[in-house]
């Protein structure tokens, strides 16, 4: 299960931490939605299915939303999540992920985990599977001296493209979310709940805009 | 040693006295049925399955529940444990229970294959970590009581394993397994209590 991580007290070195951690991801933030591992490969629009690469939350709902938003804006033909339940009765489950080895085309999961994709795409029968996680779930609090404070909230969004039958990974997803309570927004009431929603919501929009210019670009 | 039991029972009576209850039945003056119960774990991953467990042996401790082992469980159900939709709404950074958003079709096809007097269901939607050194399992569960699957209880709680103290270390395995034979059994006890099914 994917750990979340919350500081929330104020003493200096959390404080200093937290700049630092701010700092490094609006610096370094990943915004690369759906990025293909060769050029010049081209997306066969046929069938697909989106896979939550393990049973947290956040994972479930962004295959969800993903599954909606494919099905609305492509020719993909997509499974349903209840499909894929139907067919596989112990969906979602644990796809282990790894340090890339290539972190300019990351693969995510872990190379003994393929057997586990493939037996996925066995009981689905689709030509492609959209394996995503949701990781490094995190909402830090900061405490100003003179009373003030701010709020963000962090995920990492990651996926992998793999065509059938060749098991081959033809793309990659890395997405690093933030959410930040406005008062002029009226957020600031919100639940911690609304804004991961809201990251995953962004993650999923990214993710098909890139598909879709991708696919037109191709066609054209 | 003394401090980190301090701080996961505080937990535990922190969650049932403050926030909300470990288990709330539905019709107050609620008359047991029966004795065979099945705790079920909701989800299909490591850390449910073992509070699932877990929860079994307290209830075998603590109360007069004729429980069956997670070993026949998974025996009886292919490919247990599987994911039933469970009892929120959402359980990203908080749990938003909601106990009419479970799959209680799903748990009475489940019960045929067990032939229980109950079910009690144990999701862990959400799993956080905080201050560096305390690990929590939010857990949320419901009873149904056979034959008719009708929702005799719910309750919440948390299996909270604390870590290092001073250098704020991670808890261990055997911190989780202390935390949560420490919870089960509480919340073990309150269950059999609220039954009338406590071992005297």
């Amino acid at each position: 299960m994917i750990k979340r991580c919350f500081a929330l007290r104020c003493t200096l070195f959390p404080l200093l931490m937290s700049f630092a951690t701010l700092f490094l991801l609006a610096g370094c933030g990943a915004n690369k939605p759906f990025v293909l591992m060769e050029d010049g490969y081209k997306i066969k629009p046929s069938s697909i299915a989106i896979v939550a690469g393990d049973n947290s939350e956040p994972a479930i709902k962004l295959a969800e939303v993903l599954t909606k938003e494919i099905k609305e804006k492509t020719a993909f033909r997509i499974m349903d999540q209840d499909d894929i339940r139907k067919r596989i009765p112990k969906y979602p489950m644990k796809i282990e992920t790894t340090e890339p080895k290539d972190s300019s085309r990351p693969v995510w999961f872990v190379d003994s985990e393929k057997k586990k994709l493939d037996s996925i795409q066995g009981k689905l029968k689709v030509d492609y599977i959209f394996v995503i996680w949701a990781e490094n779930l995190s909402v830090q609090s900061v405490q100003y001296y003179n009373g003030g404070g701010d709020t963000n909230y962090y995920m990492t969004v990651i996926g992998n493209l793999i065509e059938y039958p060749k098991g081959k990974t033809v793309s990659f997803t890395h997405i690093d979310e933030k959410e930040t309570p406005h008062l002029y927004k009226l957020t600031i009431f919100k639940s911690n709940n609304y804004f991961v929603e809201s990251m995953i919501n962004d993650a999923v929009q990214r993710i098909t805009e890139d598909i879709v210019t991708l696919i037109t670009a191709q066609k054209g | 040693m003394y401090v980190k039991t301090v701080i996961t029972i505080g937990f535990a009576i922190f969650l049932s006295s403050c926030s909300f209850s470990t288990f709330n039945l539905v019709d107050e003056g609620y008359k047991p049925k029966g004795k065979r119960i099945a705790v079920i774990s909701g989800l299909n991953d490591d850390s449910n399955l073992f509070v699932a467990k877990m929860m079994t042996g307290a209830l075998d401790k603590v109360s007069v529940f004729k429980s069956l082992s997670q070993e026949k469980i998974a025996k009886a159900i292919k490919d247990y444990p599987i994911n039933i939709k469970g009892p929120y709404s959402a359980a990203y950074l908080d749990v938003d229970v909601d106990y009419s958003k479970t799959d209680v079709n799903m748990i009475k096809e489940l019960q045929r294959k067990l032939g229980v007097d109950y079910m009690y269901v144990l999701w862990i939607p959400l799993a956080t970590t905080s201050n560096g050194n305390v690990k929590q399992l939010h857990v949320v569960t419901q009873l149904f009581e056979f034959p008719g699957g009708k929702e005799v209880a719910n309750g919440r709680f948390d299996v909270a394993s604390v870590g290092g103290v001073l250098w704020r270390s991670m808890p261990t395995a055997e911190d989780d397994m202390k935390a949560a034979k420490e919870t089960t059994e509480y919340v073990a006890k309150e269950t059999a209590e609220k039954m009338g099914m406590l071992k005297r």
